[in-house]
This record gives structure tokens, sequence and C-alpha cells, in this order.
């Protein structure tokens, strides 16, 4: 048996399916003009509820690749001045190269001692380098504070060792630069292990050379003294004194080694004047080592005094080697977190494409399937109609006449 | 005889009449939904006794009868309600989502713009530019908070508008049933007793349909027609004639806002929120009960993690000018309510005075023989005090007016109004804290390989950033905490790491720590305007699990994604319920509706059948004027 159908159900239900089809078909077409499958939150609200972790998670990784670009050009302007610092320290190594040259007569030394001041005070304004809102690159965080200034007793940093820092991935905190205590201040002296040096009352000829060391585990960082006897042997004791070496032949050149290190004196120093130490390392300004050069190069010239002069180019020249590995030191860091940068980079901005096409996945229209849909729901608005027509003419009082 | 022709053929020409008559009504009110179809019923008249046989006298009209199924009709009005309310429900968190849950006008764009100012701010920590960007985006972030925080309230307050027009509605529904009641019974009791009044019950019925529309009611027929309507918690809403009125109280000091009940000569005697079922008003009530609240709550306690993280860490730090850091947000302040039936006429008042140490969750208060109790509604814990007022995490509680009677209970909403007055409250933006005020150092003679990292300060309810401390091991697995004079404090630490956490500020430690190893906490006092340790400290923020293990943005996709989720849920039992019904709907016109061309066959059939039996008066005329011609 047939069930009974009203003749309201066949209108409502004929109205109701096409005001479906239709509503739905104006949804499609709202799809496919705005491009957007989620028009509000309510058409999908697990799906917009994804989309907003998703477009987190991209605005996150869009944010460290910010982070990286920030970090990248803080660097680079660092190695902008790190480049100049380098280039500065090299063209005072070629000036010094020339002190060597014995027939310098006093005009030409203090010439060369006014260079050398053009280029310390050139050296000085590259570590006082200033940002474009006035803060200084080289002092660490007192970024308010010139980190190097001249005083009476010499050049003092009055910067602070710390680094800033920023947040380049989850787990990767950069250091944006260098403090200028690191690049110019902190200079360890001689080869960074110990420094030697020449009596101030010597007389002879002898220049002790820098020195290295043989064996690090017998070092002991204590001050040790090369003393010359009256035979022109030489003696080595520390600092309590204890002597290590007594009366050893002297020949120039030739190796002297105690405590794990050796050094070697060119020349021939005063029998039973003459002394040298070796005493350990400390940290120096690449600003006093100029200035000490440019003192040596001011000292009256006499016999006794040249070889003082030599003693203190020489090991001065030492030091401004140490400065210059040290800058360049810090250029490779630079260029090293760079690449390191330039990695993070690319890894994030991959990960941030994944998130920026899942997000249009579940955000985007997919005009295929929208276009299909938008088909198929005209069909049925068409087909609703046309049956719809058609039922309505349908009844029988059309025959009663 | 042919007299008894005539009766006949009269009562069937009325008979046909009064079928056409049926049937013409049933046609005229096609289209109106509540009508049911209805017939007369012809019932053979006494049949005359004669000598030769029971001679058949006709035909008359017994009944007009309306076609109706009780157990459809209880039915499709259950089925009403209940897709009434799932529709509004579902509609109403539709509309709540839409609200709150754009990704254009949602938090996460503005938090995640407050996180990226934070990050330039840590790249130039001197910079006023960077300093006044992050100051615009945390007042844009504040501003946000409160956008949605009051769409909340405008959802509540046309909630509350809604539900009172409804149980308007109810009460107009409810007294006109019982008026057709009246009527019903009235015409029924001056007939003959089994005659209904069709139309009136139809009209009745259909009252009963849209009443069930607005709130689930049960239906008990009467033997004189009427019908007797009940709430579902057997609240009769109809007896007879009789009626009783529903009513709303808008009271500030309810928890949920709206409350409703029954209106009685004393006021409004309220109900219980599980008593109304189905219907409309069922949705709206349940909707503000629980998702419109537990949003508004969430937002509030997503606002309050918000303001206390920023706060702590911004709090930590010292500004451009070495100055201590000054809170970053500020918060609406607490609602303190009363609970009804509380003996005493006391009124509490709450205020925040740390930022830092809000926990999110709402308090309890009860005033007990010896003080005060003060309990955390998220875990239980009671703190007891003899007076008030006191402050309790980060809450001053105090004593408006009034004095409360031994056992009266209160409680204090925190998180409800949080977001609603939330600001950003620093306008100088030397006053962003970029720098620390404390730094960690780790001594350079330890000999373990323990690392200490990850130095920020936390929501510690002691805050003290003045006092150094040092953690000495005096063992691989234990510290002595020493600040100030011995004795000092001890910690226990278990390889490979840990959190140390002493006066509001915390430290990773990794590794494997040797005895005699220190790590020192102190005070700095530095030019700061170069130092970014705050800052970056503050950007981490953002990434920091703030909010019940998650960041403050995985807080906001939760309160979006449970209401998706809701919302979704309510969709489909909405689109469940709409198909029970309209199949019960279809049922029910199978049964009542009026078909067309069944009414036209019947009117084909009852015009031949009154063109017959008008023949038959015809015949019954030539008949008797034949014999009146033979006389």
């Amino acid at each position: 048996m047939s069930i009974r159908v009203s003749t309201s159900t066949m209108f409502t239900r004929a109205q109701s399916s096409m005001s479906t089809n239709q509503s739905k078909l104006l949804d499609v077409q709202q799809q496919l003009s705005s491009n957007k499958r989620i028009l509000s939150p309510s058409d999908d609200p697990v799906g917009a509820a994804r989309a907003f972790t998703l477009q987190s998670s991209s605005e996150r990784t869009a944010q460290f690749v910010r982070n990286q670009d920030s970090a990248r050009n803080l660097l680079d302007v660092q190695d902008a001045n790190l480049s100049d610092a380098v280039d500065k320290l090299q063209n005072l190594r070629a000036s010094l190269a020339q002190v060597n040259n014995a027939s310098l007569n006093p005009a030409d030394r203090e010439s060369l001692a006014k260079d050398l001041e053009g280029q310390l005070a050139g050296l000085l304004s590259v570590a006082n380098a200033q940002d474009e809102s006035g803060q200084y690159l080289f002092s660490g965080f007192k970024a308010g504070t010139a980190p190097f200034a001249k005083t009476s007793t010499g050049f003092i940093y009055q910067g602070d060792t710390q680094v800033r820092e920023l947040q380049v991935s989850p787990s990767r905190s950069m250091p944006l630069g260098f403090s200028g205590a690191y690049l110019f201040g902190d200079i360890p002296t001689g080869n960074q292990v110990f420094q030697t040096a020449s009596q101030a009352n010597n007389t002879g000829t002898g220049i002790i050379s820098s020195g290295t060391v043989i064996d690090q585990s017998q070092w002991t960082g204590d001050s040790y003294t090369i003393s010359f006897n009256p035979d022109g042997t030489f003696n080595v004791s520390d600092s309590v004194p204890t002597t290590l070496l007594s009366n050893q032949t002297f020949s120039s050149g030739q190796a002297i080694s105690f405590a794990g290190i050796s050094v070697s004196i060119e020349g021939q120093p005063t029998a039973g004047v003459d002394s040298f130490t070796v005493s350990p390392s400390v940290n120096q300004s690449v600003f006093t080592t100029v200035s000490n050069l440019v003192t040596a190069l001011r000292q009256p010239v006499n016999p006794a005094s040249a070889t003082q002069q030599a003693n203190l180019l020489s090991s001065n020249s030492v030091n401004i080697d140490q400065a210059l590995d040290r800058l360049l030191e810090a250029r490779s860091a630079v260029g090293s977190r760079s690449r390191e940068l330039d990695e993070l980079t690319g890894r994030d901005q991959a990960v941030g494409d994944v998130y920026d096409t899942e997000f249009s996945r579940l955000t985007d229209v997919d005009y295929v399937a929208a276009s299909t849909e938008f088909a198929q729901r005209k069909l049925a608005v068409d087909a609703g109609q046309s049956t719809y027509v058609r039922i309505s003419q349908m009844s029988l009082f059309n025959y009663l006449s | 005889m042919s007299g008894s022709i005539f009766s006949i053929a009269v009562s069937g020409i009325n008979a046909a009449q009064t079928a056409m008559a049926t049937i013409g009504h049933n046609i005229a009110n096609v289209g109106n939904p509540e009508h049911s179809r209805q017939s007369a019923v012809q019932t053979t008249n006494i049949a005359q006794r004669t000598g030769s046989g029971f001679i058949g006298q006709g035909v008359n009209v017994s009944t007009v009868k309306r076609a109706y199924s009780e157990f459809i009709s209880q039915q499709t009005n259950a089925a009403t309600a209940s897709a009434a309310s799932a529709s509004e429900y579902s509609s109403q968190v539709l509309s709540l989502i839409d609200r709150i849950g754009d990704t254009d006008t949602g938090l996460s764009g503005v938090l995640n713009g407050f996180n990226a100012s934070l990050q330039d701010f840590s790249v130039r920590p001197g910079d006023t530019v960077t300093r006044q960007a992050v100051l615009s985006s945390a007042a844009s972030l504040a501003e946000r908070f409160q956008a949605l925080s009051g769409e909340l309230a405008q959802q509540q307050t046309s909630t509350f508008s809604n539900i009172e027009a409804v149980v308007g509605s109810v009460n107009s529904y409810v007294s006109n049933i019982a008026d057709l009641n009246d009527k019903i019974a009235l015409a029924t009791s001056t007939g003959s007793g089994t005659q209904l009044p069709n139309d009136l019950l139809d009209q009745r019925d259909g009252l009963i349909r849209q009443l069930n529309g607005l709130i689930g009611v049960n239906v008990v027929n009467q033997d004189d027609g009427s019908a007797n309507v009940f709430l579902s918690n057997g609240q009769a809403l109809v007896v007879g004639t009789q009626t009783t009125a529903l009513g709303t109280l808008r009271d500030a000091n309810a928890p949920t806002g709206i409350r409703i009940g029954v209106q009685s000569p004393g006021g409004v005697v309220e109900f219980n929120s599980a008593d109304i079922a189905g219907g409309k008003l069922a949705a709206l009530v349940s909707f503000q009960n629980n998702e419109l609240a537990q949003s508004a709550n969430r937002l509030g306690q997503l606002a309050i993690a918000t303001a206390s993280a920023f706060n702590t860490q911004q709090q930590f730090g010292v500004d451009r000018n070495g100055a201590d850091g000054t809170p970053l947000f500020s918060l609406g302040q607490p609602r303190s309510l009363y609970t009804v039936g509380n003996t005493g006429t006391g009124r509490l008042q709450a205020a925040i005075t740390d930022t830092r140490q809000l926990t999110g969750s709402d308090y309890g208060v009860a005033r007990t023989a010896t003080g005060w109790d003060v309990t955390r509604l998220s875990d239980g814990v009671v703190r007891s005090f003899t007076s008030l007022p006191q402050t309790v995490d980060g809450l001053n509680v105090q004593v408006q007016t009034g004095t409360a009677a031994t056992g009266d209970t209160f409680k204090i909403e925190v998180a409800r109004n949080a977001a609603l007055d939330m600001r950003a409250v620093l306008s100088d933006p030397r006053k962003l804290a970029g720098a620390p005020q404390m730094a960690l150092t780790t001594a350079t003679t330890n000999t373990g390989s323990a690392l200490a990292s990850k130095f920020q300060a936390v929501g510690d309810p002691a805050v003290d950033y003045n006092s150094p401390v040092s953690i000495v091991f005096t063992s691989p697995t234990t510290y002595d905490i020493q600040e100030g004079v011995p004795p000092y404090a001890t910690g226990a630490f278990t390889p490979p790491g840990g959190v140390i956490s002493i006066n509001g500020w915390s430290f990773e430690l990794n590794g494997a720590p040797a005895t005699g190893d220190t790590f020192t906490v102190q005070p700095i006092s530095a030019d700061p305007s170069g130092d970014n340790r705050n800052a970056s400290l503050l950007a981490g923020v953002s990434s920091a699990k703030v909010l019940d293990g998650g960041t403050l943005i995985d807080g906001y996709a939760g309160l979006v994604s449970s209401l998706g989720n809701r919302a979704r849920e309510l969709q489909v039992n909405s689109q469940a319920q709409d198909k029970t019904l309209s199949q019960l709907q279809e049922q029910e016109q199978s049964v009542s509706g009026v078909n067309l061309d069944e009414e036209a066959g019947n009117l084909l059939f009852q015009q031949q059948a009154y063109q017959a039996a008008g023949k038959l008066l015809g015949i019954a005329t030539s008949l008797f004027q034949e014999i009146l011609d033979a006389m």
C-alpha cells in the first residue's frame, strides 16, 4: 500500500529541496568568486580552527626568517666595520715593515710615528662606530657609551663584554656580533701564552724572539728571567727565584728551552748586565699596542736605545699580528654565522611553504571540485524547478469543468 | 410509500450536501498547516419494519470527524521541540564562532604582530622606533581582547533579550491555549456530548505545536476535549483553563546572567536550568550557561595569562632609564557575587593587586565561625583567614558593605571580565624593560659539567629581584640556597636536568654538577641601552607554555577549535533532528493532510450522489403526480 501524500507535502518537499540546492549553489558561487573555501568560520568550524593553528605556525616560522634577516643585516654591518679595521691594521703592519729598515733617520721615524698616530685614530673611529640610531656597535650592552676612550693613562674600554643575542630558531640564539673588548681591547700579548721583553737598562744588542710553546703541560704561568753572567753564560730563574738553568753557553739565535717553552736571542747581550724576561701573556688593547709603537719610534736614537727600541718594536709587532688574527677570527665567525643563517632560512622557508600550502589547501577553493559542484548544483536546481512546475500543474480540478 | 421515497431522497441530498460542504472546507483549508482533514461520517437511518421486512430509510451524517492520530501528533510535538532546540543551539554557537573565530578578526593576528614587534625590539633594544612599535602593538592586542570580549558581551545581551522575548511568547501561547480549552469544553458540553469542535481542536493543537518550538511540553488530553500542558519537569502550564506564567530574573549577581522560573505572588520561583528541555528556550538557556559563559571565561583566562606572562617578564627588567619595569597590561576587575540565600547582608569586593600572580581561576569565599575560607576553585586549595581584607594570588579580597553571617558564601569571578577591560598601560617607549634586573653567572671554578640556561622571570608570589642568591652544590644532587645569612635553605637536583626557581625567577640546569659548583644570581646595574636579554625573554613569551601547558596562541586556537567541534556536533544533531521532524510531519500529513486530487474525486462522487438523490426526488414527485393525475 502506498502512503497517502497530502498536497502540502508535495509542495513543501519540492520547495525545500529546491531551496537547499539554491543556497548550496549560492555558497559555491561565493566560494568561486572569493577564492575562499571557508567564507566564515561557521562554514567549517573544525577546518577554521585548524587554519588558525597553521596560520600561527606559519607566522612563527616567518618570524624566525625575519629574525634571521635582522641577524644577517646586523652581522653584515659588523663585518663591514671589521673588514675596515682589518684593512687599517694591515696598512699599519706595512708601515711597521719600514721601521725595521735601520737606515731610517729621526725625521723618517717622526713621520712614521705621525702616520701610525693617524692610523690609530682611524682604528679608534672604527671601534667607536655607531649604527643609524646612534648606538655604539662594539660596546656590548652599554650601547649608549663609546667603547674606547683615551685617558691620561692610556686607552680604556668602557663597554662590557656582553653580546646581544637573537633567537633565530626555536633552539638557537645567535650572537649578533662581538664586544669591543674581544675585538680590540683584550688581545693577548706575545704569542698568547707568554710575552718576552728586554730589561730597560740592557746595553747589548740582544733582541729576544716572541718564542714558542713546546709543551703546554709544563708551562706554569710563572715569570722567568734570563740573566747574563759576567762570564758570558746565562742563567734562567723563576720568580721565587729558583734557578732552572745555570751557566748556559750563549749562542746568538740558539733556542733557550725551559718550562715547556722556547725562546731565542739574536745579537750579543752585554755580559753581566743584560737580562730578559718571559712572563705570562696579558691582555692589551690594540690601541695601547699602537701607541707603544709610536712611543718607541719617538725615542731618541743611540746604539743602546736602538736595541731597546728594536725589542719594543718586535714585541709590539707581534701584538699587532695578534690583533689582526683576532679580527680575522671574528670575521670568519661572522662568515660561519651567516652560512648558518642561510641554512636556517632555507630550512624555515621550506617549512613555512609546507604550512602555507596546507593553509591554502584548507582555506582556498579547489577550483576543479568547486566548479564540478557548481555544475551539479545548477543541474539539481534546474531539475527541481522544471519538475516543480509540472507537479504544481498536476490537479484533478483541471479536468472539472 | 412515496413519502418514504421523498424522505430517503432528501436524506441523500442532505448527506451529499454535508459531505460536499466538508470537502469544500478541506479544499479551502488546503494551505492551513493546522487543519486536519475532515470527513462527514454517513450512517444509514433506522430501517422501517414492515411485514415484508426492513425497508431502508436513507442516510444521515452522524458526525464530522477529523483525521487525527494522537500518537503521531505527540511524537511530532516532541520532535518539533527537539528540532527547534537543536537548530537554535547550532545557530547560536555558529554565530559565536563567527564572532570570535575569524582568522582576520581573531586574536592570532595581533598576537603574532605583538610578538614580531618584540622580536624587533630585541634586535634593537635602544631604538625608540622599535620601542614605540611594541607599545602600539600591545595596545592593538589589548583592544582586540576588548573587542572579542565585547562581541561575547553583545551576544550575551542579545541572548538575554531573546530569552525574555521567548518567555513572553510562551506566556501568551499558554493563555491562548487556556482560552481555547475553555471554548472547546463549552462547545463539547453544549453539544450532544460526542460531537467535538474539530476546528477549535486543530487551532489549539497548532498552538501547542508552536509552543513546543519555544519550550518542550507534554500534553495530556482530557475527555471534554481540553488539553493539559506540562513542562518536562512536571510543572503545569495549562490545566483546563488555569494557567501558570513563566518569568525571568535579570540579576547582576547571577553567575550566568538571566534566570528563569515560575511567576508566583511572591516573585519568580527559579527553575533548575535542567528543568527546561526542548524548544528554543532550552537551547538559549543552555547556550548562555555553557558555551557563552565558558567562552567568556576562557577568553578572560587567556587575557589573564597574556597580561600575567608579559607583565612578569616586563617587571623583571629595567627600562631605558634604569628603573624597574612596570606592568605592560592591566585587566578588568573581578566580579564578586553573593549566593542567593545568604542570611547576612555582607557583600564582598575583589581587586587585582598584582597581575603576575593571577592564576585565572575563580574563587569561592565562605564565612566560617572563626573567619573566612578562600577556596581556589581550579584545584580546591583552601586558605583560611581570621579576617578580611586579605591578598590571595594577586587578588585583594575585602568586605564591601554589610556583615556576613556564618555559612554565607560568595564567589569571585576573576576571568569573566578580565578581557573586557584589558588595557596596555605603558605610554612612554622608554619604559619598556629591555635589560634584566638580575644576571646569572656560572663560577669559573666550577668543575662539573652542568650548564645553566633560560634564566627568566616566573609568576612566583615571592618576587625579590634585589637579593643575590648563590646556588652552591653540596653534593652532585643537593645544593644550598645561599641567600642572606646561614643557615641556608637546601634543594635537591635530579640529573640530567631541572629547573631551579627562587624569588620570582628561575633557570634551567642541565648536566652533572660537581660538589662546590656555584651558580650566582645577582642584581646588575649597568647601562641598559644595548642590553636585549629581557627583550629577548619578552619576545620568547609567545612561544612559552604559559597557559595549561600550551602557548597563548594554543590557548586561543583551543578555544576556537573546541567551539568548532561543538558547532559541528550541534550542526549534525540539528540536521538529524530536522530530518526526524520532517519525516514525522510527512507521516502526520499523510494522516491529516488534505490531498486536493482526493478531495476532487470525493467531490465528484458526492456530486453524483447528490444528482442521483435529486433524480430520486424527481421520480418520487412524478410518482406522486401520476397518482394525482389518476385521481
